[in-house]
C-alpha cells in the first residue's frame, strides 16, 4: 500500500510537471508572439510618423501631356520610390515614370523631390491627383488646366 | 497531492513573473517609441509652423539673361538652402543655385537672404489687368517718352532722364544740359546707359547718371540718327539716310552700314535687337514691322500695317530666352504683343492712358505713359519657392 501510494503520488508530480511545463511552454510562444507584434506595430507607427510628403507643384500652373507632378520628401525616412502609388482623378496610374531629384541615390531621400511624368493629356478643367507611399502615408493635390 | 501541486503553482508563479517582465519590456519599449515618434512628429510640425519667408525683389538681368531673387528668412527656423526647390511656370528647375551670403554656408539662419540665381529663366508672356502695378509717380513725370530698363528704369523726360527702382519708385533726376542737351533715345547695357542727344552724337553715363563720354559723333557715317539700339558687341543706329549703321561697343569705332535703304527697308523710325534686327518701318504712310538677321540679311515684313497705328516704341524679349516676344507701343494707348514671326499673341490696354509712348520688357513690361507715369505690368510668369520642409511662396513675375 505504501508503495502503490508513493507512485501514484510520484506519476502525479511527474505528470503536473510535464503539463503545467506545457502549458507555460505555450503561453510563452503567445507572449513571444504578442511582444514580436507589439515590436512590429510600434515600429510602422514610428515610420509612418517619421514619414511625410508634399505635392509642391503650383496648382495653377501643372505641365500637362505628359502630367508631371512633383513630390517632396519632406519627412525623416527615405523611401523607395518604386513602390509609390499614383491616383489621377480617383484612378491608379500604372505607367507613370518615377525620378527622383535632388541626390544622387536610388532611394528617395528626405528633402529630394520625386518627379512622376504620367503620359496622359488632361482636358482643361479641374483634377486630382493623389500620392501614396509604401506606408501608406499620401498626399493630395486638386489643380486646374 | 500537495506537494504536486505546489510545483506547479510554482513553475506557473516563475513563468507569470518571467513572461509579465518580457511583455511589460516589449510594451515599454514600443511606448517609448511611438511617445518619441509623436515628439520628433511635433518637433517638425512647430519646425514648419514657425518657417516663413519673403520676398525681397525678383529681378531679371537682361545682359547675361538671368534671373534673381532675394529671399529673407523671416521665421524662427533655420533652413538648408541647398535643399530648396524653385518651379518656374509649373516647371521643376534643376539648375537653379542657391547662395546665402558669400555662399560659404548652406545654412539660410533666420534674418539671413537666400539668393536664387537661374539662368535662362524662360520667361513667358501671360499679363492680365488683375496683375498690373500702377505706379504711384506721375508727379515725376512731365513728358515721359522712350523707355529702357537695366539695374533700373530710365524714362527720357523733357531733356532729364528720370531713373525708378524696378519696383516702380522714383530714384533719382539725371539733369546734365551741359553733355545732354535734347535726348531722343536711350538703352541701358552693360555698365552704361548709350543716350542718343539731340539726333547727333551717342553719350554714355554711368548706370548712376554720371556723363562719362561722348561715344559715337560720327556725322559722316550717320547723319541724323533718329534710335538707338544695342547688343552685346555693337550699337546699332537708324540714321537720317534711313538706313541702319553699326558701331563697336567697344571702342564706338564706325563698322558697317549693316542694312542700307531699299528693299524691305524703306523709312525706319525705331530699332530694337534681340536675337534679331527688329525695326518699325513706314512706307508711303503706312506702318510695318521688319525683321532681319543679325548680319542684316534676310529681310522681312512680319507685322502688316492692318495692326499698326502709328506706332511710337518697339521691345523685344532678350535673346537668351527661350520663348521671346515682340512689344509695340501701337496707337499712342496699347501694347500690341506678338511673338518673333509677328504673329498676334494679345493687347494690353487696361490701365493704360491715351497718351502711352514707350515700352522696355525685362522680367515686366514696362511702359511710359503720359498721364499715369510709369506701368509695370507683370508678365504673368508664376515662380515657386519650397523650402526643405515644404513651406512654399508663389511669386508673379
Amino acid at each position: 500500500m505504501g508503495a502503490s501510494t508513493a507512485s501514484t503520488q510520484l506519476i502525479f508530480f511527474i505528470s503536473a510537471l510535464v503539463v503545467s511545463s506545457i502549458v507555460v511552454a505555450v503561453a510563452t510562444r503567445s507572449v513571444f508572439d504578442i511582444a514580436s507584434g507589439i515590436d512590429d506595430r510600434s515600429g510602422i507607427v514610428e515610420d509612418q510618423l517619421a514619414t511625410d510628403i508634399q505635392i509642391i507643384n503650383d496648382p495653377s500652373v501643372v505641365p500637362n501631356d505628359p502630367v508631371l507632378i512633383y513630390v517632396k520628401n519632406v519627412g525623416k525616412v527615405t523611401l523607395n520610390h518604386e513602390l509609390v502609388s499614383v491616383m489621377l482623378d480617383g484612378i491608379t496610374v500604372y505607367n507613370a515614370t518615377l525620378t527622383v531629384t535632388g541626390s544622387g541615390s536610388a532611394y528617395w531621400e528626405p528633402a529630394s523631390t520625386l518627379i512622376i511624368s504620367m503620359d496622359q493629356n488632361l482636358v482643361a478643367g479641374d483634377h486630382t491627383v493623389t500620392v501614396t507611399t509604401e506606408n501608406g502615408v499620401s498626399d493630395k493635390m486638386d489643380f486646374r488646366i | 497531492m500537495g506537494f504536486s501541486v505546489s510545483a506547479t503553482m510554482a513553475i506557473f508563479f516563475a513563468a507569470f513573473l518571467t513572461l509579465f517582465s518580457f511583455l511589460y519590456s516589449s510594451v515599454n519599449d514600443a511606448f517609448d517609441t511611438v511617445t518619441g515618434s509623436f515628439e520628433d512628429k511635433y518637433d517638425d510640425m512647430s519646425d514648419r509652423a514657425s518657417t516663413s519667408f519673403d520676398l525681397i525683389d525678383a529681378r531679371y538681368y537682361r545682359d547675361d539673361n538671368r534671373l534673381d531673387i532675394r529671399l529673407r528668412n523671416s521665421g524662427g527656423t533655420s533652413l538648408e538652402c541647398n535643399d530648396t526647390e524653385l518651379l518656374v511656370d509649373g516647371m521643376l528647375v534643376g539648375s537653379a543655385t542657391f547662395k546665402v551670403g558669400n555662399g560659404t554656408s548652406e545654412l539660410w539662419l533666420p534674418t539671413d537672404v537666400m539668393t536664387i540665381s537661374l539662368t535662362d529663366p524662360n520667361i513667358t508672356f501671360d499679363a492680365t489687368a488683375e496683375l498690373r502695378q500702377l505706379a504711384s509717380n506721375d508727379e515725376r513725370l512731365s513728358s515721359p517718352r522712350n523707355i529702357s530698363v537695366g539695374d533700373e528704369v530710365y524714362i527720357i523726360d523733357g531733356n532729364d532722364i528720370d531713373v525708378f527702382t524696378l519696383e516702380g519708385a522714383f530714384d533719382f533726376t539725371v539733369s546734365d544740359p551741359t553733355h545732354i542737351v535734347k535726348p531722343v533715345d536711350l538703352k541701358a547695357y552693360g555698365d552704361y546707359i548709350y543716350v542718343l542727344d539731340n539726333a547727333t552724337h551717342v553719350d554714355r553715363l554711368t548706370s548712376s547718371g554720371a556723363w562719362v563720354d561722348a561715344f559715337i559723333d560720327d556725322a559722316i557715317n550717320t547723319s541724323a540718327p533718329g534710335s538707338v539700339a544695342v547688343d552685346a558687341d555693337y550699337v546699332y543706329l537708324v540714321d537720317g539716310q534711313d538706313h541702319v549703321d553699326r558701331y563697336s561697343r567697344a571702342t564706338g569705332a564706325f563698322v558697317d552700314c549693316l542694312i542700307p535703304n531699299g528693299g524691305t527697308m524703306s523709312a525706319p523710325v525705331d530699332i530694337f535687337v534681340g536675337a534679331f534686327v527688329f525695326t518699325t518701318d513706314v512706307s508711303a504712310g503706312a506702318y510695318h514691322i521688319d525683321r532681319y538677321a543679325l548680319d542684316g540679311s534676310g529681310g522681312t515684313q512680319i507685322v502688316g500695317s492692318e495692326r499698326l497705328t502709328s506706332p511710337t516704341d518697339i521691345s523685344v524679349s532678350p535673346s537668351g530666352l527661350d520663348r521671346r516676344f515682340l512689344y509695340v507701343v501701337n496707337n499712342s494707348e496699347e501694347v500690341l504683343v506678338f511673338d518673333e514671326d509677328g504673329n498676334y499673341l494679345d493687347s494690353v490696354s487696361d490701365g493704360l492712358s491715351d497718351a502711352v509712348w514707350g515700352t522696355d520688357a525685362t522680367g515686366k513690361i514696362f511702359v511710359s505713359d503720359g498721364a499715369n507715369g510709369l506701368v509695370v505690368e507683370n508678365l504673368g510668369t508664376s515662380i515657386k519657392v519650397v523650402t526643405e520642409n515644404g513651406v512654399s511662396r508663389v511669386i508673379q513675375l
